[in-house]
């Protein structure tokens, strides 16, 4: 395993190797969600928690089920399938201990289970070769950098809103061009810290 | 752009015979978020924002609220009839609001053109840039209301 | 081939207990098992299956909380007191309750779901609406966009109200409505007749309800109607009555005249009714019949712009104009008001600007 402080990681995960503006990931919800401020700080914390949580389960499944049996080449399925049990699972918690919290984190959560950037975050710390600690590191600051993207981004659109936009690039186009100067604005960052 | 949940849940208040009983899409097959996203696009053209679309609508439609049902002269400029019914109905976006079943009727007296919408046609556009799909009632286009409002575009500030 | 069974068995095995965690979480997470709601310190104690909510397990009960958005939390009618349970106040409930009443434990019961046993406070009047099977024994046209509808109560048979309050209309699936929806419409008929319920009802531009009731409504089709709701009812007293109403608002006033009428009531009573044109008016002969039977009742018709044709010799001019040249009259005078909410305000400003006190004007706050 390689031997990186986790907190490293987390900032680099954060900052330097953003899930989203440098590897692309979650776009399609960041894209749709992305319109309103405050829709955007709730999808946000429910990736971060998701995130925290399936990094975790995932490497136990992994490291104690797939590597034991041999089945490492099933990760994919597992993954994906240990995360829908685990939204589902949330979902019924939250709804029961919280109905403040389920009104507000509630709607989200179907669709994450749908984000690419939570099977990605899975896949990367076993493709990286984090620890458990790192590994958790990882997913919680790869989630707090897909928050402050879209929430980054939210802001933006809604100061877009009120500019005169070329009308063929309104919407999606605008959108993604911002995503484009966020990622570039980003790279800014990558001097600081090296971690892969 | 994608569907929300939000916008999942708006679109299916919006099916004729849940809150309304037309419904919301006319003859518009696309899905809402296109639907708003060329709406949009629309107002970019015209170089109007809906919102100001919208408090005209209000200004106006309002301005002829007095009649109770007669004709009343707006401005010089048009022929405002205000149909004010009891009852309320909800805003199909899942949030608190609901809306007098009224109906205004601005007849621009100049071209003869006029265009028909309600209380919630007009919170529709402010909050939610939402005009209606084509064919529904109460739906007008972005250049409709602009031309029989005679909304000037927004100067450059 | 013995490595194929060993990876079957472990997807399958993790795939099993994923899913039996889920069901289990269902099973005992999700379930609220069944909780008793009490009313009003034990006036009534309902057993309900939790996990639905507050407003969908009453109306089940038959105990009908205001509803005018159908459990959407969108109109905010619904409110009721929870004394004991009921959980946090909810981000969708906010902006419906005041700091007051969030203060006194008032909840959208809409928004409440049932997750434990349950103390809660409605008002009494809630008990005395039931709902009514009945049978439409006659609809009339009374002008190009009103009609008025009669309906014989089948179940129960006979109905306590007091003249003036109003019901809520069923409206069946039709077309694409394919939930049913209910709509209020005032009692045009005096509470004197306990097995018959009338309406006047106006259609509204692509109406729901009002499209229903003009299109497809039929004489001898079965209704069900629900009530009665309200506080808008004649209050006691000998000051003189003022009443105005535009459109279907003069509904209310039918059967409070009939009921006057039969009491050989000396009240004295003005009803103005505004109107746009000749087109309008309807219940003329009706009124001229109470004019007569009623020996202080006059009925004052208004139009704003009559045609050309109605060659109208009446009163013209807006209604706020014709009862404000009542003049000094208005002062010691009640007033009772039903039609638009425009009207109402504008003849709440016309009338208090007369010096009648706020107290002695009633109209139906939720229209
Ligand atoms: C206390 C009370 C008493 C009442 N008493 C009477 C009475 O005695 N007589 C009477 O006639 N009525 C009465 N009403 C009104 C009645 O309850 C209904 O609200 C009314 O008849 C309209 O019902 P509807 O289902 O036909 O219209 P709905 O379908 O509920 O509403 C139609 C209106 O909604 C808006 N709308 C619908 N679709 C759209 C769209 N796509 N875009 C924008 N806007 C849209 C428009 O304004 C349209 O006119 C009373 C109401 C209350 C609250
Ligand atoms: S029923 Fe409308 S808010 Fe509860
Ligand atoms: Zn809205």
């Amino acid at each position: 395993m390689v031997e990186i402080n986790p907190f490293v990681i987390l900032f680099a995960a954060i900052f330097t190797n953003n899930i989203l503006l440098s590897n692309y990931l979650g776009m399609c919800s960041f894209l749709a969600v992305s319109r309103e401020v405050k829709a955007s700080y709730g999808l946000g914390f429910a990736v971060i928690f998701v995130m925290t949580a399936t990094t975790a389960l995932n490497w136990l499944v992994y490291f104690y089920m797939l590597v034991p049996a041999g089945l490492e080449h099933f990760w994919y399925i597992i993954f994906i399938v240990v995360i829908a049990a685990f939204v589902q699972l949330v979902e019924i918690l939250i709804e029961k201990i919280s109905p403040v919290l389920y009104i507000n984190l509630g709607i989200f959560l179907p669709l994450i289970t749908v984000n690419c950037a939570i099977m990605g975050a899975s896949l990367f710390m076993i493709i990286r070769g984090y620890d458990f600690l790192q590994s958790v590191a990882y997913g919680f600051g790869a989630g707090v950098g897909w928050a402050l993207a879209i929430v980054a981004m939210a802001g933006i659109r809604q100061r877009i809103a009120r500019s005169n936009v070329p009308a063929p690039l309104a919407g999606a186009g605008i959108a993604l061009i911002i995503a484009g100067i966020m990622s570039l604005a980003f790279m800014g960052f990558s001097g600081m810290i090296q971690v892969q | 752009m994608k569907m929300t949940p939000q916008l999942l849940k708006a679109a299916e208040k919006m099916k004729a015979g849940d809150i309304s009983r037309d419904g919301f899409f006319g003859r518009d097959e696309r899905d809402l978020a296109a639907i708003l996203d060329e709406q949009h696009a629309a107002c970019l053209r015209l170089g109007v924002s809906y919102e100001r679309i919208a408090r005209e609508m209000r200004r106006i439609g309002h301005a002829g609220a007095g009649g109770f049902g007669a004709p009343v002269e707006v401005d010089g400029k048009w022929s405002v009839i205000v149909d004010e019914n009891r009852g309320k109905i909800p805003c199909p976006w899942p949030h608190p609001g609901v809306y007098q079943k009224t109906v205004y009727t601005v007849e621009n007296l100049r071209t003869g053109r006029s265009a028909r919408y309600s209380e919630l046609t007009i919170h529709m556009i402010f909050t939610h840039g939402f005009f209606q799909g084509e064919g529904a009632p109460f739906y007008n286009s972005p250049a409709t209301l602009v031309d029989v409002l005679e909304i000037a575009p927004d100067t450059e500030d | 081939m013995i490595e194929v069974f060993i990876s079957m068995g472990v997807i399958g095995g993790i795939g099993a207990i994923l899913a039996v965690v889920l069901e289990l979480a269902d099973r005992y997470i999700a379930n609220y098992g069944e909780c008793a709601v009490d009313i009003n310190d034990g006036t009534r104690t309902l057993t309900v299956e939790g996990g639905g909510s507050l407003l969908g397990s009453l109306v089940a009960e038959g105990i009908f909380i205001p509803s005018a958005c159908g459990g959407r939390g969108s109109c905010g009618y619904c409110k009721v007191k929870i004394a004991e349970g009921g959980g946090p106040v909810l981000p969708t409930e906010t902006s419906w309750l005041t700091p007051q009443e969030q203060k006194n434990n008032m909840r959208l019961s809409c928004q409440v779901k049932i997750r434990e046993d349950l103390k809660i406070h409605i008002p009494p009047e809630l008990f005395l609406i039931k709902e009514y099977r009945g049978r439409v024994t006659r609809i009339t046209t009374l002008t190009h966009d009103i009609k008025e509808v009669r309906i014989k109560l089948l179940e129960p048979e006979a109905i306590e109200f007091q003249t003036g309050q109003y019901m809520q209309l069923t409206v069946p699936e039709y077309g694409d409505v394919e939930e049913s929806v209910y709509r209020a419409y005032s009692l045009s008929s005096p509470s004197f007749e306990k097995d018959e319920v009338e309406f006047i009802i106006r259609l509204v531009p692509e109406g729901i309800c009002t499209t229903w009731v003009h299109q497809f409504l039929k004489e001898s089709d079965e209704v069900t109607v629900n009530g009665p709701h309200g506080e808008f009812f004649l209050r006691d007293s000998d000051k003189p009555v003022i009443m105005i109403a535009g459109g279907s608002g003069l509904a209310p006033f039918k059967g409070m005249l009939r009921d006057l009428a039969r009491q050989h009531s000396t009240r004295k009573v003005t009803f103005f009714f505004g109107a746009v044109s000749q087109r309008d008016l309807y219940h003329r002969e009706l009124m001229a019949e109470l004019e007569k039977e009623l020996p202080n009742f006059k009925f004052v018709p208004a139009l704003s712009k009559p045609a050309e044709e109605d060659r109208w010799q009446g009163e013209t001019g807006l209604i706020t104009d014709v009862v404000g040249r009542l003049g000094e009259d208005i002062a010691g005078s009640q007033a009772y008001l039903c039609g638009s909410p425009g009207m109402i305000d504008a003849c709440i400003a016309v009338l208090t600007k007369n010096g009648m006190p706020q107290a002695e004007i009633f109209y139906d706050k939720f229209s």
